[in-house]
């Protein structure tokens, strides 16, 4: 090789190079997905209006709302807002720069885990400790909707890089698994069961995904269903003593309408009272001091109410197409790392879509878990948002299908 | 774009195919799986268990106030009002939470001994202090027994304890601001009030058998309030708004309001001035007589129907129907208690109010009262026993004779005989009859109250005799078809149709066993049963030109504003007989009346028709303890004569042998059908028409003579129809009189004119004037200084058979007497 065909050689290489970055560059350029973003918007704007619906008795009674009844609406209006912007600018981004972030976001959310337990500097409130206030400000947000994303990015780049290293426990389960438990330990710690198993439940959703052993998935799966059977169908919890009135209220929730399962029957009554049809936009009677949590965990009932079985199929629709096109998506990502990317957003998505509306409605036992875009809550909204942009990131870069 | 196939590693793609393999299966599960999940669960709330749900979210989302409507009033024909509602407050403790309000006091005054109380300040009163001051409260606004009420206080375990039922509005006020005001200086916990109407009957016993009551839930039970319920009882009206969980109204939520429609009223055919005549007649007529059964009256319009009165004894007051109220009856819970254990007996047995409270308690509340120790188990079968009976005993009082029960009616039938006969035109003012005191028929001997036999009678003489041989002959002339045709006619067959319930019918043989036999007995009134309602109907009939017509009380219904309704159709069911014989009918009537075995119920200044009756009961005759067997005399009349405007029969069930009067409708009814006729017949406004006899006694206005001379007095007293006079003292003019100017006295009486004198102050004596002539009654009065009126026979064997005022009563001079006149040595009818 010559000098000239080694200096043509070094050229053409470092030609490749800025032909290659500059086609990275302009497949970060490329159209984000549309019918995702909208779906996104379109569930957002119903979102915000059925919080002001649900919300407005609740705050126009209450003393800490300043009796503002927008005083929910506003605040979550001005976080979708400020979602908004975020969306776009992390729409904008070369996802691949994520890979790099990884470990500082998994290091962030452990840290913030783990600060939130300790008294004094996590916020108690209703027998938990879940919120972090930023000091000098009245602002408080729970680090566990930061881990989700955490843990997000943190997996995705993690998996990625195994390939069929995935297959094997020492490479597939034992890193992972051991996150994931710790996690469950610092949520058992606040407590907060829900937190735990949306966290516990991306983590295995990627693990799964990113193509652990099928005899893994089989075991937890297995294990999963007969933990799931003694608990709901058996009276082994009641003879080990343990006396769970959520599992009573689940079988029937007008065993104590008055008290103990007074949730759960206002939210059926809200839901069965709607009917086909709903008593319109803003009608329902519920969210009078009836439904506790109704703009927020059992947003879903007062949907139900004032749109009737219609509305709520149709919204229950929005988010159907909004989860299969994230995951067709991610199955038509660029890369790897795209993909899992995708696919720990929109599971954690449709977890939260199922856990909450299953619970609203009876299906399975109640826990805590926030219908995305309708619950009230500041940090979680935007943290979805963020989200979708990632996904519109990731989407950006799909190559265009092949023509022919 | 032509790009150079880049070529994945092979573990890369793998890789990225697995990822795409579960991928896929997530889409399928979490995007398609789990949404048809939810949706089956959603679809399951909102459309299966749709109904309930919302029966559930109504039933806490609304809340709905009952608007109570008043009951109708009843009026009596004239505006009278004989039953209103009013509000009422029942009273009841929550023992639990006075106890609860005691034991919080008691920790505050222990808390303050503990702490010291500041200068000024006063220990709070203790639990028990507390407790004894609402006993001693309520004790003096409910006159209860203080200890009463504190040992239902005791009753901790409960939250309802009744105080007092149906009080008035301004006694639950008093409750109501002791409640809110009071010495503790907060309100006083546990001690609630109910708001119900109530329902007054301003006459009380008056017209109770018509009216009837409401039961504890304010429901028409008995009488007019029953039948009417409907009517009377109006719709309550419901007022529905939102409320939220904190049961505030949801202002800009639905309300639905759905008025209240106020009751109607009843404005009766009843006249309560004739009720009021009719029972005090009554009255007057069993004590006389002491008849153990009772008795019954009606009055009517024959040329309508319209009940103007309607009576049944024992009476009741309607305001609390539940205690008894007749003597006779109470002698029997008393004997009842008195036999059990006589030291408990003697406690709580002699007031019938007692009693009464014993019984209604018992009837609601489970028999509870027992756990105090003392109840062994013969005083509780003492007390079972004696709830039995007072239950027995509270529906006999209740029970109206004159539609409810039946009797055989006797001789006051025979006008039917009477009247079916002339209509046949088989009798008639001609025919002939011989009674020679008993009467053969199908082998039987039936005998004539004159065992020598009336002779040879005319059809009126017949009828004035009542002579059972006769009118069998008269039946007889009819055939058993005929006359079973015109039993049928007159509605002795079917319910009378009168708006009550319990519209009874006799029991009657059935038209295929009717034999001769029995159209004999039947034709002077014996061996069947009619309610008193049915005769009087029919034998409207017979002297009002010959209509049945359908008995009512409920002339009108008006609505809450007073607009008529509906109004009552008088409209005659049938016309059983010609209007020409129903006039012989009158014309015999009033023969028996003027000159028959009726003369007792003869009324100065009227001319009256009527027919007496005593009918043996079947079953009663005993031949060791009752040879001669129960009576149910009664007595008929109408007038005027010639034109019927009012009818009365009144009829009393076993009168006792043992008083000196002859057992007969004759002897014991008719003197007080004279003496209630004597009252209606002016109040009607029919006016008199005295005969030159007659007229001497009629009633006169004493003109008001004070400070003219004798003789001017004289003269205004003569213009008024009054020739006695007397004076008392010296002076120059009259200084005072009596009767006092205005008063309605007969004209026979000496009116005492004082001279200056002073009027004496000393009262006069009533003599006795039982058995004597009316003029020997009349001096006797006189010279006792009283004035005489006299009711019933004028004939000169008429004696007094009864005096208004008792003999050694201390009255006023110039007070008026009345006195019943009638024939002691009448036959029987």
């Amino acid at each position: 090789m010559t000098r000239e065909q080694q200096r043509e050689y070094k050229r053409q290489q470092i030609r490749e190079q800025r032909r290659k970055e500059r086609e990275a560059w302009q497949a970060a350029r490329g159209p984000m997905d549309l019918p995702f973003l909208l779906l996104a918007l379109v569930l957002l704007v119903i979102g915000l209006i059925m919080l002001l619906s649900a919300s407005f008795p609740s705050a126009q009674s209450s003393e800490s709302c300043g009796y503002d009844p927008l005083y929910y609406f506003k605040r979550q209006g001005a976080f979708a807002l400020l979602g908004l912007f975020a969306l776009f600018w992390v729409s904008k981004i070369n996802y691949q720069r994520f890979r790099g972030l990884a470990r500082l976001a998994i290091v962030l959310s452990f840290i913030l885990l783990i600060l939130v337990t300790i008294p004094g500097i996590g916020i108690w409130r209703n027998g938990a400790r879940r919120w972090l206030g930023i000091p000098g400000t009245s602002f408080q947000f729970q680090p566990s909707e930061l881990a989700k994303l955490g843990i997000i990015v943190y997996f995705s780049a993690s998996i990625a890089k195994k390939r069929e290293k995935m297959l094997t426990f020492k490479n597939g389960i034992l890193p992972y698994g051991l996150m994931l438990m710790a996690i469950a330990v610092l949520m058992a710690m606040e407590p907060h069961a829900s937190g735990m198993v949306l966290l516990v439940g991306i983590g295995a959703v990627l693990m799964v995904v990113g193509g652990i052993d099928w005899r893994w998935v089989a075991a937890g799966l297995g294990a999963g269903a007969a933990g799931g059977y003694l608990l709901l169908f058996t009276d082994l919890m009641e003879k080990i003593g343990y006396n769970s009135d959520r599992i009573t209220t689940w079988r029937d929730a007008f065993w104590d309408a008055q008290d103990k399962s007074f949730q759960m029957a206002q939210s059926l009554i809200a839901i069965g009272s709607g009917g086909l049809l709903g008593l319109g936009l803003g009608k329902g009677r519920q969210k009078f001091m009836f439904l506790p949590e109704e703009h927020n965990d059992f947003i879903f009932a007062i949907v139900c109410e004032e749109l009737g079985l219609v509305g709520a199929t149709l919204i229950m629709l929005l988010f159907a197409l909004l989860i299969i096109r994230g995951y067709w998506l991610a199955i038509h990502a660029k890369d790897r790392f795209g993909s899992l990317l995708i696919v720990g957003v929109t599971t954690q998505i449709a977890l939260q879509t199922f856990l909450n509306i299953a619970v609203v409605t009876g299906l399975i036992p109640a826990t805590g878990i926030s219908l995305p875009f309708f619950s009230y809550g500041g940090t979680a909204l935007a943290i979805q948002l963020v989200e979708v942009g990632v996904v519109l990131s990731v989407s950006r870069q799909i190559p265009a299908p092949k023509s022919g | 774009m032509a790009k150079k196939p880049k070529r994945q590693p092979d573990a890369a793609r793998r890789a990225k195919l697995t990822i795409q393999r579960r991928t896929m299966y997530l889409l399928m599960a979490f995007g398609i799986c789990s949404f048809l999940a939810l949706f089956a669960k959603a679809y399951d709330l909102t459309i299966n268990r749709h109904e309930e749900m919302q029966e559930r979210a109504s039933s806490q989302q609304t809340q709905s106030t009952t608007i109570s409507a008043s009951r109708g009033t009843i009026y009596d024909r004239n505006g009278d009002t004989l039953a209103i509602s009013a509000t009422a407050d029942t009273i009841f403790l929550d023992p639990k939470m006075i106890q609860e309000r005691a034991d919080e006091l008691d920790k505050a005054r222990a808390e303050a001994m503990v702490e010291g109380v500041e200068a000024g300040e006063s220990l709070p009163i203790s639990g028990e202090e507390y407790k004894e001051l609402i006993a001693s409260e309520l004790s003096r606004i409910l006159d209860l027994d203080e200890q009463g009420i504190l040992d239902k206080m005791e009753k901790t375990w409960s939250q309802y304890e009744v105080l007092k039922r149906q009080v008035e509005k301004e006694i639950g006020d008093q409750v109501r601001s002791f409640i809110t005001d009071n010495v503790t200086g907060k309100r006083i916990q546990g001690i609630h009030l109910l708001s119900d109407a109530k329902r007054y009957y301003p006459h009380g016993a008056l017209a109770s058998h018509v009216l009837g009551f409401l039961n504890k839930d304010n429901v028409g039970s008995y009488g007019l309030e029953a039948v009417y319920e409907s009517e009377l009882e109006g719709t309550t009206g419901l007022v529905v708004t939102a409320r939220d969980g904190n049961n505030q109204e949801i202002m800009f939520q639905y309300e639905q309001y759905y008025d209240a429609k106020d009751g109607n009223s009843l404005q009766l055919t009843i006249d309560s001035t004739i009720q009021h005549y009719l029972e005090s007649g009554l009255e007057e007529m069993i004590a006389r007589f002491d008849a153990s059964n009772g008795a019954a009256g009606i009055v009517m319009d024959p040329n309508s129907g319209a009940i103007l009165a309607m009576a049944s004894s024992p009476n009741y007051d309607v305001n609390d129907p539940w205690s008894i109220y007749d003597s006779r009856l109470q002698a029997q819970l008393d004997e009842l208690l008195s036999g059990g254990e006589d030291s408990e007996a003697q406690e709580e047995g002699t007031a019938g109010e007692t009693a009464a409270e014993a019984g209604e308690e018992t009837g609601e509340e489970d028999a509870a009262e027992t756990d105090d120790g003392s109840g062994t188990a013969g005083a509780s079968a003492l007390q079972e026993a004696y709830n039995d009976l007072l239950g027995d005993l509270q529906m006999l009082q209740w029970r109206n004779k004159a539609v409810n029960d039946t009797y055989e009616p006797g001789s006051t039938f025979k006008i039917l005989t009477l009247a079916t006969a002339l209509e046949e035109g088989t009798v008639n003012l001609n025919s002939t009859f011989n009674c020679t005191g008993s009467i053969k028929v199908d082998g039987w001997t039936i005998g004539c109250s004159k065992k020598t036999g009336h002779g040879v009678q005319t059809l009126t003489e017949a009828a004035g005799n009542s002579c059972n041989p006769a009118f069998i002959n008269i039946g007889f002339s009819v055939g058993t078809d005929t006359f079973y045709d015109y039993m049928e006619a007159f509605g002795l067959f079917d319910p009378t149709g009168v708006d009550l319930n319990g519209d009874a019918v006799g029991v009657v043989a059935s038209r295929d066993a009717f034999t001769t036999l029995d159209l004999a007995s039947y034709s002077f009134g014996q061996n069947f049963t009619v309610t008193p309602l049915q005769m009087i109907t029919a034998q409207a009939a017979c002297i009002n030109g010959g209509y049945l017509y359908t008995p009512y009380l409920v002339d009108k219904e008006l609505d809450s504003n007073g607009n008529v309704i509906s109004q009552h159709d008088a409209t005659p069911v049938r016309q059983a007989i010609s209007a020409e014989t129903s006039a012989t009918v009158r014309q015999i009537l009033e023969y028996v009346v003027s000159d028959g075995t009726g003369k007792n119920g003869q009324v100065a200044g009227y001319r009256i028709g009527g027919k007496t009756g005593t009918a043996d009961k079947r079953g009663t005759k005993d031949p060791v303890t009752n040879p001669q067997g129960d009576v149910v005399v009664s007595f008929l009349c109408f007038a005027p004569a010639d034109d019927p405007q009012v009818i009365m029969l009144l009829t009393m069930d076993t009168p006792s042998r043992t008083t000196g009067t002859y057992v007969s409708g004759g002897n014991m009814v008719a003197p007080t059908a004279s003496s209630i006729m004597s009252n209606i017949l002016p109040y009607l406004g029919i006016a008199p028409q005295y005969t030159e006899e007659e007229m001497s006694s009629a009633d006169a206005t004493v003109p008001y003579v004070v400070g003219m001379t004798e003789a001017e007095a004289a003269a205004k007293l003569a213009s008024y129809g009054f020739e006695n006079y007397r004076t008392v003292g010296d002076g120059a003019t009259v200084t005072d009189q009596t009767p006092l100017g205005g008063a309605i006295v007969p004209a026979s009486a000496e009116i005492i004119l004082y001279m200056g004198a002073e009027k004496s102050t000393e009262l006069c004596t009533v003599p006795s004037l039982a058995g004597l002539s009316a003029t020997q009654a009349n001096t006797a009065l006189t010279n006792a200084g009283l004035i005489m009126k006299t009711t019933g026979a004028g004939s000169s064997g008429a004696r007094v058979i009864s005096q208004s005022l008792a003999e050694g009563a201390q009255v006023a001079a110039g007070t008026v007497v009345t006195v019943q006149m009638g024939e002691k040595g009448s036959t029987a009818d």
